[in-house]
């Protein structure tokens, strides 16, 4: 079979500050709001969310900064300059099983909820087993091409995102967002990884930037990519409280797409508008599975240089659906996505100092 | 390489299988309204709940060319009697031959009596906030007498009962006396937090349904504790500020006037420092004009509308201070926001006297409440007098 292949196979700055959002924004935010209202008192919840926010900002710019260090090499490469070879597969493997359970928690994730408010009787399995084989589909494709799929959406994403914000704006009620303020200090270690839950796919710095033509403008275009799911997030949570209240936010299962049933297109003619929110947010949560399992490839393909990609591919598909069914019910999932999350900021943030530190000490120069 | 093709196409077929929750529109019950009573016949140890679920039938509307189709109601109301709401539900798919259809409902009646019960109400809104397929702007509204009677009224311009109460509802900017029927996304709210509540009462009358007053929920319980009158509700809406509009009679200088409010703002400060004395100072503040009069006075003689507008104040301050008491005295609770207000303004000194408000120390039937009224008289209308008094003395 013949393949279409691009001219070449690298990106633009511009690419990685679309691919950014294009991961981060996923499933995460459909819940996310319980779980901060739960916590918290009146509309605090906002402070976490650009505390931590603030922080991932800075990650992103650290982790493109010293990527970029190193052009044109790819993750393994450079990292088995600066802590040996054994060290580095061993981190490179950790990315891919990362993002493969990414890609995981993702499909159930996305099945759980197009289950309950979509398709009433298709089986989860059905669902789950639908959205993957889409996403192998996409995978399996250039890798280039799943930029062009980002760029793609990524407008389309924002501008639906906006829509049920303002068109909420008829039922915000400011009392609900008071008092502020009140959250006890001692809470608030706990407040923030709950809030970290959200900003899931970083990592893909460290791989993508090899594939990036100008290495050096990446670390502002990662920064500035990082700043719209923050903005949006923080949006949504002050959304779902001024319209819910506290109380009920913390009660919903899935806050922000009870926002998007709630909006009633004046006139009366539409008033189902959460089939279209799905539709578009379907789309986002595509994208950030089908990023995460091209990073786990693409990690998994440095590693086995000889191996096809497609090969790779039809490896990893079965485990991922495995793994995606494995969680029995709601709670479980939820615990899948706790652990998930804080690894993956340990994994990353442990990376992210381990690299510099060794690479001082050895004296392995950047910028060859 | 050719059989390899048709063997994957083959393979493809276990694809076409077609879709899980396929369902023809035809085969929906879209349910529009459902109405809550207590059953006749009562067994067993919990209470027996009917229900009834007003079915749009199709065929009943006709196109606007064929002038629709009298002979045939364009709708079927059913009803069934059980205790699980669920439970209920299924069995209608089984007598109706297709499964009802919630995600276009529009309103919720729930028989007064029904109300009544403690923790009834709540057990019945459970399954409508939880269901994915309701929607929370759904209305909610109590009946004075039997909940099936509303959504079996034959109203002229609308041709479904339950859209009817809600074109009702339209004009609630005209009078004042009216409340907005609660929205369900409000009502969890209001159960979780455990505010009180007000629900319009609802009244059939011949083809017409009637607002009348609304009921007082207990948001711990809740459950119907009381009702207020349509002049009483006015009362609450200045001070909740909720008011769209509306007019009050008045007395000045014995004429009868009316005045017309266009729109009217309220300003709650609540004084919190005493935990065991609160006080709450209620600013109001309207603006309207007069509507009508049955005098021949001039309204453009600048000392006379200060008699006007003060005779107006004290006509309003009158409705609220007595709404007030009512709430304070008789009835002995906060159904105007207050809690909510302290919970918001005062987070910390409320989580400390939240327990006493009602009950207790009885904090808000104690509390001190000031209240100041601020008319502006925009207009008199398109003229000054209709009718000489002098001449015709």
């Amino acid at each position: 079979m013949k393949r279409f292949k691009y001219g070449d196979e690298r990106i633009s700055e511009r690419d990685i500050m679309v691919a950014i959002p294009s991961i981060v924004i996923g499933v995460g935010i459909l819940s996310l709001p319980r779980d901060l209202a739960a916590l918290t008192i009146g509309s605090d919840g906002w402070i976490p969310l650009l505390v931590v926010g603030l922080m991932i900002i800075f990650v992103c710019w650290a982790i493109a900064k010293f990527a970029s260090g190193f052009p044109n090499q790819t993750f393994l490469t450079y990292a088995s300059k600066i802590v040996t070879k054994p060290v580095a597969i061993v981190l490179t493997c950790l990315f891919a099983i990362v993002s493969i359970f990414i890609t995981s928690f993702q499909i159930r994730k996305i099945s759980n909820i197009a289950q309950q408010y979509l398709f009433d009787r298709t089986p989860i399995e059905v669902i789950a087993l639908t959205f993957l084989l889409v996403v192998v589909y996409a995978v399996a494709g250039s890798r280039v091409g799943l930029f062009r799929i980002n760029l793609l959406f990524m407008p389309i994403i924002l501008f639906i995102a906006c829509t049920v914000i303002v068109f909420n704006i008829g039922w915000f009620d400011f009392g609900n967002l008071l008092p502020v303020f009140q959250t006890p200090v001692k809470d608030y270690p706990k407040i923030f990884t709950s809030g970290s839950a959200a900003y899931l796919g970083v990592g893909i710095l460290w791989f993508y930037l090899s594939l990036v033509d100008e290495p050096k403008k990446a670390p502002k275009a990662a920064a500035l990519g990082m700043c719209i799911p923050v903005g949006l997030y923080i949006l949504i949570f002050i959304m779902c409280i001024a319209v819910f209240g506290t109380e009920v936010t913390s009660n919903l299962l899935y806050p922000t797409v009870e926002l998007a049933k709630v909006v009633e297109i004046p006139g009366g003619f539409f008033e189902r508008f959460e089939s279209v929110f799905f539709v578009i947010w379907i789309m986002a949560i595509f994208i950030t599975a089908t990023m995460a399992m091209d990073i786990g490839v693409f990690a998994l393909n440095s590693i086995f240089k000889n191996t096809m990609k497609i090969k790779l591919i039809f490896i990893c598909a079965p485990f991922i659906y495995l793994i995606a069914m494995f969680p029995k019910d709601v709670t479980e999932l939820d615990l899948f996505g706790t652990i998930l999350s804080n690894s993956i900021i340990i994994l990353n943030l442990s990376v992210l100092i381990l690299l510099p530190v060794v690479a001082k000490i050895r004296g392995v120069k950047r910028n060859e | 390489m050719n059989k390899k093709y048709l063997f994957l196409l083959c393979c493809f077929c276990f694809f076409l299988t077609g879709c899980w929750d396929e369902m023809n529109i035809e085969e929906r019950g879209f349910v529009v309204g459902v109405a809550f009573d207590l059953a006749e016949e009562q067994s067993g140890d919990s209470p027996m709940i009917t229900m009834t679920n007003q079915f749009v039938v199709p065929a009943g509307f006709g196109t606007p060319s064929e002038g629709g189709n009298s002979s045939e109601k364009p709708y079927s109301n059913l009803s069934v009697t059980g205790q699980s709401l669920f439970e209920m539900t299924r069995e209608m798919a089984t007598i109706q031959g297709n499964a009802p259809y919630y995600e276009h409902l529009q309103s919720i009646v729930v028989a007064e009596e029904l109300a009544q019960e403690p923790h009834m109400f709540e057990n019945v809104m459970d399954l409508l906030i939880r269901d994915p397929e309701m929607r929370r702007e759904t209305r909610v509204v109590v009946s004075a007498k039997k909940a099936k009677d509303i959504l079996e009224i034959e109203p002229t311009l609308e041709p479904l009962p339950a859209m009817h109460i809600n074109t009702v509802n339209d004009n609630i900017d005209r009078a004042g006396g009216l409340i907005q029927p609660l929205r369900i996304g409000e009502l969890n709210e209001y159960m979780l937090e455990e505010y009180n509540y007000l629900i319009p009462i609802v009244r059939a009358f011949e083809d017409r349904i009637i607002f009348n007053g609304a009921g007082i929920f207990d948001g711990k319980s809740n459950q119907l504790v009381d009702t207020i009158s349509g002049l009483e509700i006015f009362g609450v809406n200045l001070i909740t500020g909720k008011l769209k509009g509306g007019f009050i009679n008045f007395k000045a200088k014995d004429e009868k006037m009316v005045y017309e409010i266009k729109q009217a703002k309220s300003n709650i400060k609540i004084e919190a420092d005493q935990t065991d004395h609160i006080t709450i100072d209620i600013e109001i503040d309207t603006e309207g004009n007069i509507a009508e009069t049955f005098g021949g006075r001039s309204l453009l003689d600048e000392n006379y509308m200060e008699v006007v507008n003060k005779h107006l104040r004290e006509e309003i301050k009158h409705q609220v201070t007595d709404i007030l008491k009512k709430g304070q005295e008789e009835i002995g609770m906060d159904f105007f926001g207050f809690s909510k207000i302290m919970r918001e303004k005062h987070y910390k000194t409320w989580e400390k006297i939240k327990g006493d408000w009602e009950d207790g120390k009885n904090i808000f039937q104690n509390a001190t409440i000031n209240v100041t009224v601020e008319n502006t008289i925009r207009t008199v209308g398109t003229t000054n007098r209709t009718k000489d008094l002098k001449r015709s003395e």
